[in-house]
C-alpha cells in the first residue's frame, strides 16, 4: 500500500517537472515583433501557445480572448484590457494590423497572473517588420470625459460620456465609491450633493479618478454601459427615506441659492405646491420687443402666485427666488425631494404668429412616453431576469417614465388651468398640448408647464407688467389649484 | 350655290381652327407641368397654421430617392426654405440648415442642424421648429419613428430650453391637424 502511494507521488513529481519544462519551452517560442521600436507579441501566437479562443465581439467589435474560464477584452484605442470586467492598464496600446492583434511584450507579465497562467520571461526573437514606420501608436490622448449628475427621489445618476468610458473601473470602499477612467480627463472637479444618498463628488488631481462620498441613506449601486454614444452610468440608490439636493454647480455658471436640506414639513391638512419660475441667470428665455425678459416675468408671477396660495393655506416652495440658473432636472428634483403634491413650471410663450394670444398648458408627451414604454417592454422581453446591462438601461428608462403614471392627473389639472385662463383671456380652448419637456420628466406628482401668455403678441406684452392684469392671471391660476387641494389634501384628524 | 358651299366650308374650317387653338395651349400647359414634376413625386411638408396652431400639409414635388438619408435631407432642406401660403407659416429663420442626416436603422434617425435653427425662444416657436422637422419626416416616412436632434454636431439637453433632446424622441402626432390624417 505504501509502495503504491510512493509510486503515485513519483509519477506526480515527474508530471510536474515535465509541465514546468514544457511551459518554459513554449514560452520561449513566442515571437516578438518590433513595431515603432517597441516589442509586441501577436495574440494568435499567444493563443496558439496557451490555448483558449480568440475573436472579435460582434457588437462592440473589440478583440477578445477566452482562456481558463476568463474573458479578456482588448482595446485598440487605449493601453487597457478588461479581464472579467476588471480593467488592467498596460504599458503599450494594442495594435491591430492585417486582422491580427499585437500586444505589448509586457502584456504577459501584466495580465497572465490574472488568468492563472504562470508568467515566464519571453526570449526576445526579433522579427523584422517593413511596416514599422507606417503604424501610428494610439496612446492615451487628453480627451475630455463629459459628466452629468441627475438627482431624483431616492436615486442619483452620474453619467460619464467619452471614448472607452465603458472600461471604467469602479471600487467601493467604506464610505465612498471610486470611478477610475481608462482614458481622458473628467470635466467636473467638485459637486456638492447635500445630504441623503451622497454628500459630495470630487476628482483627483489627475482628473482621472472620481470619488463619490456616500451618505447615510445610500443603499446600493449599479453600473450601466451604454453605446452610441459610449456612456458609463453609475446609479446610486437610496433606502427610500429621503434624497439629496444638488446645492452647487457642476460648472461655474450654474449658480444656485440654498434650498432646505431636509424635506419640507407639510401642514397636516394642506398640500405642497412647487412653483418653478422658468429660465433664469444666463438663460433669459423669450424676449419681448419691449425688452422684457421671460426669466424676470416668470419670477415675478411665481412669487405673486406663492403669496396668493399661502394665503389660502397651501404650502409653496419656489425652485428659485432670484435671477439664477438651475438645471432643468434639478427643478423637478426639488419637487421630488420635498414630496410635493403638484409641480407647476411658469413660462411665457413666443410664436411666429404675432396675432396668437392667450394661455397654453403643456404636460409630458404621451407619444414620447409610449415610445419609451415600448422600448422598456422590448428590453424586459429581451432579458426577463432583468440582470446586468439591460437592467440598468431599464432603470434609466424608468427614470424618464416617472411622470407617466401621473399623466392623467396632470392632464386634468392642466385642463382646469387652461379653462380658467381661457375665461380670463377670452380665448378659445386650444387644448392641453404635449411634448417631452425636460423639466417635467422624472416628476413624481402631477406636473404642468404653464405658458401664461404670448410675449410675441404686442397687446399681451404691454400688459404683462400691469398690476391688474397680474392679479387676474394669478386668480385664474389659483382657482384650479384650490380645487386640486380640495381633492388631495389629507383629512384633519382630531 | 358653289359660292355658298365654299363660304360654308371656310366658316366650318375657321370654327374648327378656332376650337383647336385653346386645345393646343392647354396641352402645352400640361406638358410644362410634366417637365416640372418629371421624375418627381408629391410629398408633404408640415407647417403650422395661424388658425389652429397645428401642422397642416403643404405639397411639394421632390425626387424620390431610394437612399432614405438623402431623401430626408432633401425633404428637410425643402421644409427650411419653402414659403407656404397663409395661414401657414415657415417658423425657421434665415440661415437655418440641416448639416447631416444619419439613418441608424429603418426607424431611427439622427439629424444634425445648425445653430441658426435654435435661435428664438418660447415653447411654441420651439415646438413648431422641432416637430415641424420630425413630424414632416414621420408623415412621409411613417416607419421612421425615433429621432435624435443634435446642433452643430453636439448633443443638447434641450432643443431651445424646454424639450428634451438628450434622447431619441418620437413624432408628436397630437400637433398634426385633422388634415394630416
Amino acid at each position: 500500500m505504501k509502495l503504491e502511494h510512493n509510486k503515485r507521488k513519483y509519477i506526480g513529481f515527474v508530471v510536474l517537472v515535465y509541465f514546468i519544462f514544457f511551459t518554459l519551452s513554449i514560452s520561449s517560442e513566442l515571437k516578438v515583433t518590433t513595431i515603432n521600436g517597441k516589442d509586441y507579441i501577436d495574440l494568435n501566437e499567444i493563443v496558439k501557445t496557451y490555448g483558449g479562443t480568440s475573436g472579435k465581439d460582434e457588437i462592440s467589435k473589440y478583440p477578445f480572448w477566452i482562456i481558463n474560464g476568463h474573458r479578456v477584452v482588448f482595446s485598440t484605442n487605449t493601453p487597457t484590457v478588461s479581464v472579467d470586467s476588471k480593467i488592467v492598464h498596460l504599458k503599450l496600446t494594442p495594435i491591430e494590423r492585417d486582422g491580427n492583434l499585437f500586444l505589448g511584450n509586457e502584456f504577459l507579465k501584466e495580465v497572465f497572473p490574472l488568468l492563472n497562467i504562470k508568467y515566464e520571461k519571453v526570449e526576445k526573437e526579433k522579427v523584422a517588420s517593413n511596416e514599422d514606420n507606417n503604424i501610428e501608436q494610439k496612446e492615451t490622448q487628453g480627451d475630455i470625459v463629459k459628466t452629468k449628475v441627475d438627482i431624483s427621489y431616492d436615486l442619483i445618476r452620474i453619467t460619464f460620456e467619452g471614448t472607452m468610458v465603458t472600461f471604467s473601473e469602479v471600487k467601493k470602499s467604506n464610505n465612498a465609491i471610486i470611478v477610475r477612467l481608462p482614458r481622458g480627463k473628467l470635466e467636473i472637479k467638485e459637486v456638492n450633493l447635500g445630504e441623503g444618498i451622497a454628500t459630495k463628488i470630487s476628482t483627483d488631481s489627475t482628473l482621472k479618478e472620481m470619488t463619490v462620498f456616500l451618505d447615510v441613506n445610500f443603499k446600493s449601486f449599479e453600473t450601466v454601459k451604454l453605446k452610441n454614444p459610449e456612456r458609463f452610468v453609475l446609479l446610486l440608490k437610496g433606502s427610500g427615506q429621503k434624497t439629496s439636493i444638488l446645492k452647487e454647480e457642476s460648472k461655474g455658471e450654474n449658480k444656485q441659492q440654498n434650498f432646505p436640506d431636509r424635506p419640507f414639513e407639510k401642514k397636516r391638512n394642506s398640500i405642497l405646491v412647487v412653483i418653478d419660475p422658468g429660465h433664469g441667470g444666463n438663460d433669459t428665455g423669450a424676449i419681448a420687443k419691449s425688452g422684457i425678459m421671460e426669466k424676470d416675468l416668470t419670477l415675478l408671477y411665481s412669487t405673486k402666485l406663492k403669496e396668493a396660495l399661502e394665503k389660502e393655506g397651501i404650502d409653496v416652495i419656489l425652485t428659485r427666488n432670484s435671477d439664477t440658473f438651475i438645471l432643468l432636472k434639478e427643478r423637478t428634483s426639488i419637487a421630488n425631494f420635498n414630496k410635493a403634491d403638484l409641480f407647476i413650471s411658469i413660462h411665457f410663450n413666443s410664436s411666429p404668429f404675432k396675432n396668437v394670444k392667450g394661455s397654453e398648458s403643456y404636460i409630458m408627451s404621451k407619444d414620447a412616453s409610449d415610445l419609451w414604454s415600448k422600448e422598456l417592454a422590448e428590453k424586459e422581453n429581451a432579458q426577463p431576469s432583468g440582470e446586468g446591462e439591460t437592467k440598468g438601461e431599464i432603470n434609466l428608462i424608468l427614470w424618464n417614465l416617472a411622470q407617466n403614471q401621473y399623466l392623467v392627473e396632470s392632464a386634468s389639472v392642466a385642463g382646469e388651468l387652461q379653462e380658467s385662463l381661457n375665461q380670463f383671456f377670452g380665448t378659445k380652448d386650444r387644448g392641453v398640448r404635449q411634448a417631452p419637456f425636460a423639466v417635467l420628466e422624472g416628476a413624481m406628482m402631477p406636473a404642468i408647464l404653464l405658458e401664461v401668455c404670448f410675449l410675441s403678441n404686442q397687446e399681451e406684452s404691454l400688459l404683462v407688467k400691469d398690476d391688474k392684469f397680474i392679479d387676474n392671471v394669478i386668480s385664474s391660476i389659483k382657482a384650479p389649484i384650490l380645487r386640486f387641494k380640495e381633492r388631495n389634501a389629507p383629512p384633519v384628524n382630531n | 350655290m358653289l359660292r355658298q358651299l365654299t363660304i360654308s366650308l371656310l366658316l366650318i374650317c375657321s370654327l374648327i381652327s378656332c376650337n383647336r387653338t385653346p386645345t393646343v395651349e392647354t396641352s402645352q400647359e400640361v406638358s410644362t407641368q410634366d417637365v416640372v414634376t418629371e421624375g418627381k413625386k408629391e410629398f408633404f411638408l408640415l407647417y403650422p397654421s395661424s388658425v389652429d396652431q397645428k401642422f397642416h400639409p403643404y405639397s411639394v414635388f421632390l425626387e424620390e430617392n431610394e437612399n432614405k438619408s438623402l431623401f430626408i435631407k432633401e425633404l428637410i432642406e425643402s421644409l427650411l426654405k419653402e414659403i407656404p401660403e397663409e395661414p401657414l407659416s415657415n417658423p425657421f429663420g434665415e440661415g437655418s440648415e440641416l448639416r447631416a442626416v444619419y439613418l441608424l436603422d429603418d426607424r431611427s434617425v439622427v439629424l444634425d442642424l445648425n445653430s441658426k435653427v435654435v435661435q428664438d425662444g418660447g415653447v411654441e416657436n420651439e415646438m413648431f421648429k422641432l416637430y415641424g422637422i420630425i413630424n414632416s419626416i414621420n408623415y412621409n416616412l411613417p416607419q421612421v419613428e425615433r429621432f435624435k436632434v443634435i446642433i452643430d454636431g453636439q448633443e443638447r439637453e434641450t432643443f431651445i430650453g424646454h424639450i428634451d433632446t438628450s434622447d431619441f424622441i418620437p413624432a408628436e402626432k397630437s400637433m398634426n391637424s385633422d388634415a394630416t390624417k
